[in-house]
């Protein structure tokens, strides 16, 4: 098991962000990307080499199912769809999301 | 459903498919590359730029796709690799831990490999004959009205008449056991064959491995005389000589052509594996075959010469019931004599069913109790695991915080778990080897197919499987519950919490009070048997079985036919013997105490008369005067023989058949009609006395016996019994050149004090009792480890509680009082259980138990008594240390 891999949190963070993407249909991997990079104004840009590690993660653990379609510039790709379980889930970091953030922010504002 | 299971599931689905995968993995980043290229000419990039740009944007590929693929595989060898050091490492940190582990695991794999490698020889194993499954044993069964008589033997002519009117069921061959005397060049031994049909080895699809078989005209007497050697009597008396195929040896005097020898793997039960019951004697393995060479005498159907057995290879197609019909149907014209309204019947046996009998309900039985154990030592190492984890909860939250997931740490577990439990079996199969051994030599001959035994290939895969299964079985609970404690302090971000504790000690509880249960069952049926084999040997007491020798020998047909030659050799023995200095008595017997019954015969009382029917069936057996007196019989009324009898026709009865005979009819003094193998007519015999009753097998009701003087019929197989004043191995050899100086062609099989043979006929029964006894004691043993274990962990967890307790007044012998009550409820619980589960589990026992009833009160109470004893003391030392603690110590713990 990799115990060591650096940047746990932003693996969190990354799930929860894919997640989120896919909440209203079937995206795939490229388009993925570019959504949460569009949403955050490009303040969050999702490195590739971490993006399809994070996908596959996902569906093995039984957040996202996926299966092939054609993409609109008519390739083959690999669309991604938040299943029963990656719904839960995506509520339950909502939430948490919800929670620190604004403990954080409290945090901040004070003094 | 779980996410673990989904993963599991996803990652197996991914093992069967991965070359599938790994292509959509490829056509994947291909996609994501391809869309790239596209977005960046559409922002106007140069051509020859854009394919650089979007690999350079994408990084490393191979390690992206690397990395996904890792998703969806389990662990690689190295990850694995790591994981088992760090595994040693945890181990080697708690060693008392790790060496309880060991131990314990080597005992429940080591048993249960041991036990099973006898199950599978025994039970499951085809035997080793083509199609074993169609095989059958046949025997004939006779019904007077309601009343039902298995006969233990097939009587030829009968078995001709299925042959004749029943030929399509199959292929049927007649065998008789028989011991004989084979003569070698300057020794003579006695061995034991079977006379068989030429269609045998046709039957059981074995052909010889040099030579050929009978010819079915050899079936019939005055058609030759041949012989076909097994491996082992080939290599043991004729050197492996391969040139023996054709030769003549000398059997009882007439000489016998060698047909073949047989291949070495060449299995065939033994007598009384073959007749299914216990005969004087019978336990010797065959060794050879001859030719059936039937009598005149023998191939009449009647009610006479029940001598055989009968093994059929049933035509394929035909069912054993539609088989049995026919037979029937054949055995219907058995004509019955004078018995009216008996009717003669077929019974087919499936001939594994028939040679492993009651021994395989028994095997199951100990296998089932092997397994006890070794659950027993895996709910303890839980146990103990989830004591040890309550200071891993710590090491646990880090490695979570350090982004472990559940599944590794449950995995973490499970690695360790594996690597003590391959440890533990790896100890056991070594020991199983050599208990194996053990058990070979220890168990009851009664016990089939005992040499086959061996740990083989399937039994090491049997090892493995219940290691690997021990292994999850004592660390899973452990492992999730550690888990989720973890991650659940780590939300919290709290130190342990006397919840959580409380939480531990409930399963731990759990845990010890089901040992406890599990133990009671053990022990409950384990007592029942020990009390049986108590009884069984109190029923058959005798004074001084060592002191009493036994020689088995036999006059060679060859040279004594006449019967005043066969008078002569046992009364030249019998004088010769006395004439031993330590000598007190000696006497000779047909048939041993405890060996079996002898000859059956019916018994005509000249005061009682019967019809043939309705008279008693008694065991005959001609002895000398001075037997009674050698052997240690007592005698209830009237006389025994002395020498100045000698050539009077006087018996004596047992003691049951006196008492069978009607009342006003005065056992001594009474008179039996008798013919004698020799004699035209009836002859009249007095009875002079009545003897005691001696079993013929430890464990039934004695038979009604006759006492016959060998002078009114010499036997032809002769024990020589003797009472010594010494112990009585130590006139063995003396005895030996006497009867070889009266005759060196005799053959002595067999030279055992009385105590061998009843040591060796109530070997089964004290096999299977250690057997219970070892596993019931080593199952106490491991539910009071597991209850110390308990008992000392609460009370480590509790010393601030007891602390605080002593603070407010309660006094030393208070909370050693607390701690004995916890115990004391846990093993009433426990108890409590294990009494309702033994009150089922002891019925299945009732074949095996002897004069004890299932339900035994006794056996229940003690059983009772002695857990909670073994609880008070496996908790008294976790108690007093519980008391000893020190209140301003205990408050400022932490």
């Amino acid at each position: 098991m990799r115990e060591t891999d650096s940047g746990e949190l932003l693996r969190d963070t990354l799930d929860m962000l894919i997640l989120k993407a896919v909440e209203h249909g079937a995206l795939h991997g490229y388009a993925i990307a570019s959504l949460i990079q569009k949403r955050s104004d490009s303040a969050l840009r999702v490195e590739e080499g971490a993006l399809y590690p994070a996908l596959h993660r996902l569906e093995v653990r039984g957040l996202l199912d996926s299966e092939w379609g054609f993409s609109e510039s008519n390739r083959r790709a690999k669309y991604y769809n938040l299943t029963a379980a990656g719904r839960k889930q995506l509520a339950k970091e909502t939430a948490r999301w919800k929670f620190l953030s604004t403990a954080i922010a409290r945090v901040m504002e004070t003094a | 459903m779980h996410e673990m299971f989904r993963v599991l599931r996803a990652r197996i689905k991914a093992f069967l498919k991965r070359r599938q995968l790994e292509r959509d993995l490829d056509e994947e980043i291909a996609f994501h590359l391809a869309e790239k290229r596209q977005e960046l000419e559409e922002v106007g990039m140069a051509a020859q730029e854009v394919a650089m740009t979007a690999k350079r944007q994408f990084g490393n590929a191979s390690l992206a796709k690397e990395r996904s693929r890792e998703a969806w595989i389990f662990g690689s060898v190295e990850n694995t690799m790591r994981d088992v050091k760090y595994a040693v490492r945890v181990l080697r940190k708690a060693p008392a831990f790790s060496v309880i582990a060991l131990l314990t695991l080597a005992f429940g794999i080591g048993a249960n490999t041991a036990i099973f490698s006898v199950v599978r020889s025994v039970v499951l194993q085809a035997l080793p004959y083509q199609e074993p499954g169609q095989l059958y044993k046949i025997q004939e069964v006779a019904h007077d009205g309601a009343k039902r008589f298995p006969l233990t033997c097939v009587a030829a002519g009968n078995f001709l008449l299925w042959t004749r009117h029943a030929s399509s069921v199959g292929d049927l061959s007649l065998l008789m056991p028989s011991t004989d005397y084979l003569n070698l060049k300057d020794e003579t031994v006695e061995i034991t064959g079977v006379r068989a049909s030429a269609n045998l080895f046709r039957v059981l699809g074995i052909q010889p491995w040099i030579g050929h078989s009978f010819s079915t005209d050899e079936d019939y007497m005055g058609k030759g005389r041949s012989v076909i050697l097994t491996y082992s009597l080939w290599k043991r008396l004729f050197q492996s000589d391969s040139g023996i195929v054709g030769r003549t040896i000398d059997l009882n005097g007439f000489p016998f052509v060698v047909n073949g020898v047989l291949p070495e793997s060449f299995y065939f039960p033994r007598q009384n594996e073959l007749y299914g019951t216990n005969i004087a004697g019978w336990t010797h393995s065959i060794e050879y075959f001859v030719n059936l060479a039937l009598q005149p005498n023998e191939v009449r159907p009647g009610m006479q010469m029940f001598n055989f057995a009968v093994i059929g290879r049933l035509r394929p197609g035909i069912s054993p019931n539609r088989a049995n019909e026919q037979l029937d149907v054949a055995e219907a014209q058995v004509p019955t004599g004078g018995l009216t309204g008996v009717k003669m019947e077929v019974e087919l046996h499936p001939l594994r069913a028939a040679i492993v009998g009651d021994a395989e309900r028994k095997l199951w039985m100990v296998m089932a109790s092997a397994a006890v154990v070794l659950l027993l030592v895996c709910v303890n190492l839980a146990g103990l695991l989830i004591a040890k984890g309550v200071g891993r909860v710590h090491e646990i939250g880090v490695r979570a915080a350090l982004g472990a997931s559940r599944l590794a740490i449950v995995r973490q577990f499970l690695i360790e778990a594996l690597t003590i439990s391959a440890g533990g079996g790896a100890l056991g199969v070594v020991a199983a080897y050599w208990g194996v051994r053990v058990l070979v030599r220890a168990a009851p001959v009664e016990i089939p197919r005992l040499p086959s035994i061996a740990i083989d290939g399937r039994v090491l895969l049997f090892s493995a499987a219940i290691t690997v299964s021990a292994a999850v079985l004592f660390s899973l609970v452990p492992a999730f519950w550690l888990s989720r404690r973890s991650s659940a302090g780590m939300v919290r971000a709290a130190g342990p919490t006397t919840t959580v504790d409380r939480a531990i000690s409930r399963i731990h509880q759990a845990v010890a009070a089901i040992e406890i249960a599990f133990c009671t069952v053990l022990l409950v049926s384990a007592i029942l048997l020990a009390q049986s084999l108590v009884r069984v040997l109190r029923a058959n007491a005798w004074g001084n079985v060592s002191h009493v020798l036994t020689l088995g020998f036999s006059a060679p047909p060859s040279h004594y036919q006449d019967a005043s030659r066969r008078v002569q050799l046992i009364t030249d023995v019998i004088e010769s013997a006395r004439n031993v200095p330590t000598v007190e008595a000696a006497g000779i017997t047909t048939a041993l105490p405890f060996t079996g019954q002898a000859w059956g015969n019916d018994v005509d009382f000249k005061e009682a008369p019967q019809t043939a029917k309705d008279r008693p069936n008694a065991d005959w057996r001609f002895v000398s005067p001075d037997y009674f007196r050698a052997a240690g019989m007592a005698l209830i009324s009237g006389r025994f023989l002395t020498r100045s009898d000698y050539g009077h026709p006087l018996i004596l009865i047992s003691q049951r058949l006196a008492n069978a005979l009607p009342r006003g009819v005065h056992a001594v003094g009474a008179h039996v009609y008798w013919t004698p193998p020799d004699a035209k007519a009836p002859v009249l015999y007095e009875v002079i006395g009545v003897v005691a009753d001696v079993r013929a097998m430890p464990e039934e009701q004695a038979p009604y016996m006759m006492y016959v003087p060998y002078w009114v019929w010499p036997p032809w197989g002769i024990s020589l019994v003797v009472r010594t004043n010494v112990d009585a191995r130590g006139v063995a050899a003396s005895l030996q050149q006497i009867i070889r100086r009266t005759d060196n062609q005799i053959a002595i099989p067999h030279v055992e004090s009385l105590r061998d043979i009843l040591n060796q006929s109530t070997a089964a029964r004290r096999f299977i009792t250690s057997l219970g006894l070892l596993f019931a004691l080593s199952a106490t043993l491991l539910a009071a480890i597991g209850l110390y274990g308990l008992l000392s962990l609460s009370a480590s967890q509790r010393t601030r509680e007891i602390g605080v307790r002593m603070a407010l007044g309660a006094q030393t012998n208070e909370i050693f009082r607390m701690f004995l009550l916890e115990a004391t409820a846990l093993a009433i619980a426990g108890l409590g259980c294990g009494l309702a589960c033994a009150w089922a589990v002891t019925r299945l026992l009732r074949g095996f138990l002897y004069e004890v009833k299932p339900t035994d009160l006794a056996t229940f109470i003690s059983v009772c008594a002695g857990l909670l004893a073994v609880a008070a003391v496996a908790s008294y030392a976790p108690a007093r240390r519980a008391a000893r603690v020190d209140p301003v110590t205990a408050l400022k713990w932490d």
